[in-house]
C-alpha cells in the first residue's frame, strides 16, 4: 500500500509538471501581456513599461520564462501579482479560505441530505413519495447554476431584500458582535452555497439510489433476509455499505473541486474566493497569478484522486494494491 | 423470451410476438418512455425556432431602439379603454419619462395603437440562408414596438434575440459533441484495443487534460483567439474549445468499453480470420460501444450549452451583438438592474428548459439501451 | 412455538395450492399456479423442472420472501408445523427465517456480502437467533465451518468471501444456513454453479447433515443425476405446476407424464451409441401468455392434436398409490377431484 501511494505521488508530479507546460503554454500563447493596458495609460511612461517588462523578463523566449517561473515555483516562491502588487501566494491564502468556506458547506449540507434522501427514495421505489423526488432531483440537475443564481439574488436580494447582494461580509462587518458576525455571514453564504447545494445534491441523491437499487437486487441482500434479519438491519448494515462504495470515489472528486468549482457562482456573486481573482486574473493576464492559481486547482485534483482511490481501498476489501 | 414464430404452431392463444433488432427494441422502449418523449417534443420546438429563427422573431438581433432601453414587456389587448373589442389585437405606443434617478419610466399611450399583424413585414433575410423574403411570423406596423417579452438596455426586443439565440445554444451541444464524439471514438478504440504503451500515454494524456480546472483552461483558452474574428469564428473557436476538453472523458469511457469488448470472442475470431488491426476497430469493436457513446453523449450536450453559456455570460464567449442565451444575461449580473429589469431573466430559462429536454432524451435514451433495465427488455 | 425434537417423524411441511403472481407493467405472470406437495422430518423432496418453471418463487414463497410489490401469494396455504407460514405476521416469520427454516442459493459467488468476513456473517444469524455472547457465537461460527468440511477454520472464518473459491463459499452457506439448528432446509440449485467434483462433496455433505440431524431439505434442481442420488421424493414441476409426483424409485422406473419421459429421453447415456441428443422440442412458454389447455400440450408429443389436450387442463390424480399425474393421457387417469400428493 505505502509503495503504491509513493508511487502515484511520483507520477502525480510528473502529471503536475506537464499540466504546468500546457498551462503555461497556452497562457503564453495569448497575444501581449499584463502591460499593454498600461499603455493605454498616459500617465505612465513608456520607459516605465519597458522596464517593468524587462524585469520580469516578459522579453525573453517563453521557454526561458517558463523555467525561471518552474524555479522559483518548486522553491515556494509563487511570483508577485502585477495588479494587487502582491506576493501571489498571499493573495491566494487569503481568498483560499473563502473559497474553502463556501465548498466546505455545500459539500457537508449535500452529503447529508442527498445519502438519507437517496436510501429513501430507493426504499420507496415507484411510490409517488420517489417519484417526486425523481422529478425534483431532475429538475435540480438541469438547472443552471448561474440561473438558479440570478433568480435567487432576484428573489431575495431584490424583491425581498432578505438577503445581500454578494460579497462576503457587510461594510460594518468588524463591529458586529461575534453572533452578529456569525449571521452576517451566514446571510452571505446562503445564496452561493443554495446554488451549490441543489445542483451537487440532486445528483447525488439520483445516483446513490440507484446504487441502493442495484444492490438490493443483489443476491446477498436476499440470503440477509432469509437469515431472518429486520428490514431495517438488512438496509443499514448489509447494502449501504455496498452501496456507498462507489461514492468514495465520487467524494474524492469532489474534494478536487473545492478549489475551483464554483468560479462562476463566484464571479456572480460577487464572492471574494478562488475563482474570483483568477478570473480577473486571466482577463487582465497577470501571469503569476494566473499560474499560481492553476497549479493549485491541477494540484488540489490529483490530491482528491489519489483521496478517493486511497479510500477506495480501504473501505472496499476486495481491492487491494500491493 | 420471445418465441420464434415456427415453434409457436398452431396456438392462437399464444401472442404473436415478431423478432425484432435490438435497435428497433430499443427504439420502442425510447418511445414509450413518456419523459423522453416530452424532452423531444421540447428539442424539437426548440430546432424549429432555431431553423427558422429570422421567421419567428419579429426584429433582427441588433435592431435597437436606444430611447426604448429596459422597455417592459407589452401585453396586446383585445378590449381598448372604451371597452371596444377587436379581434386583432393590438398594443399600445408607449412615451415616457425620467424620474429623479434619470430613469426611464414608460407610460403606455392609449391613443396610439398598432395592430398585431401576421405574416408582417420586416426586416429583410434569407429563409434557409437561401430564399431573400421578409416576411415574418407577426409584427406590429410601425412606428410601433412590439415587446412581448421587453427590450433590453439598447431597446433590442428580447424575444426576437431569444429566438436568434437558440441559434448559437442549440447547435453548440450538437457540434460540440459531435466533434468529441468522433475524436473520442477513435482515441478511446485506439487507446483500448491496442493497450500497452500506446495505451498508457494516451491515458495519461486524457487524465492530464481532465486534471485543469475546468474554467479556468477554457478562460485560458479563449484568450489565446486572436482578437477581431468574426462572429462566426468565434462561434467555431468556442465549439472547440470546449470539445478541446470534453473528448477526453469521452475517450476515457470509450476505451473501459473497447477494453471489455476486446477480450470477447468476436473479436478474437475476427483477428484469427486475417482482419486488419483499423478494420477490426472501426467494424466491429466501436459499433458495440455505440449504444454506450450515444448515450454518453447526448448526457454531455447540456455541459456543453452550459459551457457555452457560462463562458458567454463573463464576456468570454459569443460577444455582442450576437445573441447566445448565455452572453444575453450579461447584464443580468448586476443586481440592481436585474431588481428594476427582470425579463432579462428569460435567456436562463430557455437554458434550463434546453438542458432539462436533453436530459430527458438522454435518460430515455440511456433506459432503453441499458441491456439491465426493464424498460431496455422486450418480453 | 419451541422447537421440536429431531426424533419427530410427522409432516414437517405441507403446502397446499400455492400460487404466486407478479404483476408487472407487461401482464400478470403466473409464476406459482397451484403448487402443493409435503416434506417430513429427515427426508429429501426434490422439485425438478426446466428453468423458469417456478421453483425458485416456490421456495421464495414458502420463506415470504417474494417482493412486494410486484409479486404476491395470492392463494395457497403453507403449512409449517400446523402454522400457515403465509398469513403469518411478519416478526413472527422473521423467528422462522434463518432459524428454523433456511436457505442455500444457487450462486456462492454473489450471495454472500463482499464487504464483511465470512465469520462476521455466521455469527449475525447466531446472534439473532440464539442471543449467544459475541466469543461463543464465533466459537461456533469456527466448530461450524469445520463440520462442513472446510480446512482451516480459526482462519478462514475471518476471510472475506473472495478469498475462498466457489466450493468453499457454498460450504459456508450451508453452515451458515445450519448454524442455528433448523428443521427445514431450502437448496435452491446449491450445485449448479459448480464443479462436477465439488457437486458430489457438497451433496455428500447434506446428507450427512441429514442423518445427524434428522433435516428435512427441499432441493430444488434441474438435474436428475442429483435428484437420483440424493432425493426420496420428486415433484416434477412444469410452468407454474407440479405435473407429477412420486418416490424417486417409482419416478424413474415409471415415469407416467409426456415431459417427466422427455426430462429421462434427454439425459445422454454413454451406454448407447446415439448421433444426437434428444430434446424436448420447443421452449418453456413465455409465463404472460400460457398455451390454452394443458400448458405442455405445443410441446407433447401425444397432446398436440388432442382436442381436449388443447382445451382443457387436466389436473392431478392419483394414477397409481402415491403416485399423482396431471395429463389425459396418461395410462389409467381418470378425471376426478384433485389430489395432493402425500
Amino acid at each position: 500500500m505505502i509503495s503504491y501511494i509513493t508511487r502515484r505521488i511520483l507520477i502525480a508530479l510528473l502529471m503536475l509538471l506537464a499540466a504546468s507546460i500546457l498551462g503555461y503554454g497556452f497562457m503564453k500563447l495569448a497575444p501581449g501581456d499584463y502591460f499593454d493596458r498600461l499603455k493605454q495609460d498616459s500617465r505612465v511612461s513608456q520607459e516605465y513599461i519597458e522596464k517593468e517588462r524587462v524585469k520580469y523578463r516578459l522579453d525573453s523566449p517563453v521557454y526561458v520564462q517558463y523555467l525561471a517561473w518552474l524555479s522559483r515555483f518548486v522553491r515556494g516562491d509563487f511570483g508577485y501579482s502585477f495588479e494587487y502588487k502582491r506576493p501571489v501566494a498571499q493573495l491566494i491564502g487569503d481568498r483560499l479560505i473563502n473559497t474553502l468556506i463556501l465548498n466546505i458547506a455545500a459539500i457537508t449540507l449535500t452529503w447529508l441530505v442527498a445519502i438519507p434522501l437517496g436510501i429513501y427514495a430507493a426504499v420507496h421505489q415507484y411510490r409517488p413519495s420517489d417519484k417526486v423526488l425523481s422529478s425534483i432531483s431532475f429538475m435540480g440537475m438541469s438547472l443552471p447554476h448561474f440561473f438558479l443564481a440570478l433568480l435567487l439574488l432576484y428573489l431575495f436580494s431584490g424583491e425581498l431584500q432578505w438577503l445581500p447582494a454578494g460579497g462576503l461580509k457587510s461594510v460594518d462587518y468588524d463591529q458586529l458582535t461575534v453572533s452578529g458576525k456569525l449571521a452576517d455571514l451566514a446571510a452571505h453564504l446562503a445564496i452561493p452555497v443554495a446554488v451549490l447545494v441543489v445542483g451537487a445534491l440532486a445528483g447525488l441523491q439520483r445516483i446513490m439510489r440507484g446504487n441502493m437499487l442495484d444492490v438490493l437486487r443483489q443476491q446477498y441482500v436476499t440470503t440477509a433476509r432469509a437469515k431472518g434479519l429486520s428490514e431495517h438491519r438488512v438496509i443499514y448494515k448489509h447494502a449501504l455499505r455496498n452501496a456507498v462504495n462507489p461514492l468514495i470515489t465520487i467524494f474524492g472528486y469532489q474534494f478536487a473541486s473545492l478549489f475551483s468549482g464554483a468560479a462562476l457562482l463566484e464571479i456572480i456573486t460577487s464572492y471574494p474566493g478562488l475563482g474570483f481573482l483568477l478570473f480577473n486574473a486571466v482577463r487582465s493576464k497577470d501571469e503569476f497569478l494566473v499560474m499560481g492559481g492553476f497549479m493549485m486547482g491541477a494540484l488540489m485534483l490529483l490530491i482528491g484522486n489519489l483521496l478517493a482511490d486511497v479510500l477506495l481501498a480501504v473501505v472496499d476489501p476486495r481491492i487491494s494494491y500491493s | 423470451m420471445s418465441q420464434q414464430a415456427e415453434t409457436v404452431a398452431a396456438e392462437p392463444s399464444n401472442g404473436q410476438t415478431e423478432s425484432l433488432s435490438p435497435l428497433r427494441l430499443s427504439l420502442r422502449a425510447l418511445r414509450r418512455h413518456r419523459m423522453a418523449m416530452h424532452g423531444f417534443r421540447i428539442l424539437v420546438v426548440l430546432y424549429v425556432f432555431t431553423i427558422f429563427a429570422d421567421f419567428f422573431a419579429p426584429y433582427h438581433y441588433d435592431d435597437q431602439r436606444r430611447d426604448h432601453s429596459y422597455h417592459p414587456p407589452l401585453r396586446p389587448h383585445f378590449y381598448d379603454d372604451e371597452g371596444n373589442f377587436s379581434f386583432r389585437p393590438f398594443v399600445y405606443g408607449s412615451s415616457y419619462t425620467f424620474n429623479e434617478y434619470y430613469q426611464r419610466i414608460y407610460k403606455q399611450d392609449p391613443s396610439k395603437k398598432y395592430y398585431l399583424r401576421f405574416f408582417a413585414r420586416g426586416h429583410k433575410y434569407r429563409l434557409l440562408g437561401l430564399i431573400p423574403t421578409d416576411v415574418r411570423l407577426f409584427g406590429v406596423d410601425t412606428p410601433g414596438r412590439l415587446y412581448l417579452l421587453g427590450a433590453d438596455h439598447v431597446g433590442r426586443d428580447v424575444l426576437s434575440r431569444l429566438i436568434y439565440g437558440s441559434r448559437v445554444s442549440m447547435t453548440v451541444g450538437l457540434l460540440g459533441t459531435s466533434v468529441s464524439l468522433i475524436i473520442g471514438l477513435l482515441i478511446g478504440g485506439i487507446s483500448g484495443y491496442y493497450g500497452g504503451t500506446i495505451d498508457l500515454l494516451i491515458q495519461r494524456l486524457c487524465e492530464l487534460i481532465m486534471l485543469i480546472p475546468g474554467l479556468y483552461l477554457l478562460m485560458i483558452l479563449y484568450s489565446t483567439l486572436p482578437p477581431g474574428l468574426s462572429s462566426v469564428q468565434v462561434y467555431f473557436g468556442v465549439v472547440f474549445i470546449l470539445a478541446f476538453i470534453g473528448w477526453a472523458g469521452l475517450a476515457r469511457v470509450i476505451r473501459g468499453m473497447v477494453l471489455s469488448i476486446a477480450k470477447q470472442d468476436f473479436v478474437t475470431a475476427a483477428v484469427a480470420a486475417g482482419l486488419p488491426s483499423w478494420r477490426i476497430i472501426v467494424r466491429h469493436v466501436l459499433p458495440s460501444t455505440l449504444s454506450y457513446a450515444i448515450v454518453a453523449a447526448s448526457l454531455s450536450i447540456p455541459a456543453y450549452i452550459l459551457g457555452e453559456s457560462a463562458l458567454s455570460l463573463i464576456g468570454m464567449g459569443i460577444q455582442d451583438p450576437v445573441p447566445s442565451w448565455g452572453n444575453m444575461l450579461q447584464k443580468a449580473v448586476n443586481i440592481s438592474e436585474l431588481a428594476q429589469h427582470p425579463w432579462i431573466l428569460w435567456p436562463g430559462f430557455f437554458i434550463f428548459v434546453a438542458v432539462m429536454a436533453f436530459n430527458f432524451v438522454g435518460d430515455g435514451l440511456r433506459d432503453a439501451f441499458d441491456p439491465g433495465s426493464v424498460a431496455g427488455q422486450q418480453a | 412455538m419451541g422447537k421440536q425434537e429431531a426424533t419427530r417423524n410427522g409432516t414437517l411441511l405441507q403446502v397446499q395450492g400455492l400460487r404466486t403472481h407478479f404483476l408487472t407493467e407487461l401482464g400478470v405472470v403466473r409464476a406459482v399456479d397451484g403448487v402443493g406437495f409435503s416434506i417430513a422430518a429427515g427426508k429429501t423432496l426434490a422439485l425438478v423442472g426446466e428453468s423458469g418453471c417456478g421453483k425458485s418463487v416456490t421456495a421464495l414463497s414458502i420463506m415470504r420472501l417474494i417482493q412486494s410489490p410486484p409479486g404476491q401469494i395470492v392463494a395457497g396455504r403453507v403449512l409449517f408445523d400446523g402454522q400457515n407460514l403465509v398469513t403469518m405476521p411478519e416478526s413472527r416469520m422473521r423467528k422462522v427465517r434463518g432459524n428454523r427454516i433456511a436457505m442455500v442459493f444457487q450462486e456462492p459467488m454473489t450471495s454472500l456480502n463482499p464487504v464483511y468476513t465470512v465469520g462476521n456473517q455466521i455469527v449475525e444469524a447466531i446472534r439473532l437467533h440464539q442471543g449467544l455472547s459475541k466469543r461463543s457465537a464465533w466459537q461456533r461460527a469456527e466448530e461450524l465451518l469445520a463440520q462442513v468440511g472446510i480446512p482451516e477454520a480459526a482462519q478462514r472464518v475471518r476471510q472475506y468471501p473472495h478469498q475462498l473459491s466457489g466450493g468453499q463459499r457454498q460450504r459456508v452457506m450451508i453452515a451458515m444456513a445450519l448454524s442455528c439448528k433448523p428443521e427445514l432446509l431450502i437448496a435452491d440449485e446449491p450445485t449448479t454453479a459448480l464443479d462436477v467434483t465439488i457437486q458430489a462433496q457438497i451433496l455428500e455433505l447434506l446428507g450427512q447433515l441429514q442423518r445427524q440431524t434428522n433435516l428435512a431439505i427441499l432441493l430444488i434442481t434441474h438435474d436428475l443425476g442429483v435428484v437420483a442420488s440424493v432425493a426420496h421424493h420428486v415433484c416434477v414441476m412444469y410452468a407454474g405446476k407440479i405435473v407429477e409426483s412420486a418416490y424417486v424409485d417409482e419416478l424413474f422406473a415409471n415415469p407416467l407424464h409426456p415431459y417427466t419421459q422427455g426430462l429421462f429421453r434427454s439425459l445422454p447415456r454413454l451406454s448407447e451409441a446415439k448421433q444426437r441428443l434428444e430434446v424436448i422440442e420447443g421452449t418453456v412458454p413465455d409465463p404472460r401468455a400460457f398455451p390454452s389447455g394443458c400448458k405442455f400440450h405445443p410441446r407433447c408429443p401425444l397432446g398436440r392434436d388432442d382436442h381436449r389436450c388443447q382445451t382443457v387442463e387436466p389436473i392431478r390424480r392419483e394414477v397409481k398409490p402415491g403416485h399423482p399425474v396431471a395429463c389425459w393421457k396418461a395410462p389409467g387417469y381418470q378425471p376426478g377431484p384433485e389430489v395432493d400428493p402425500s
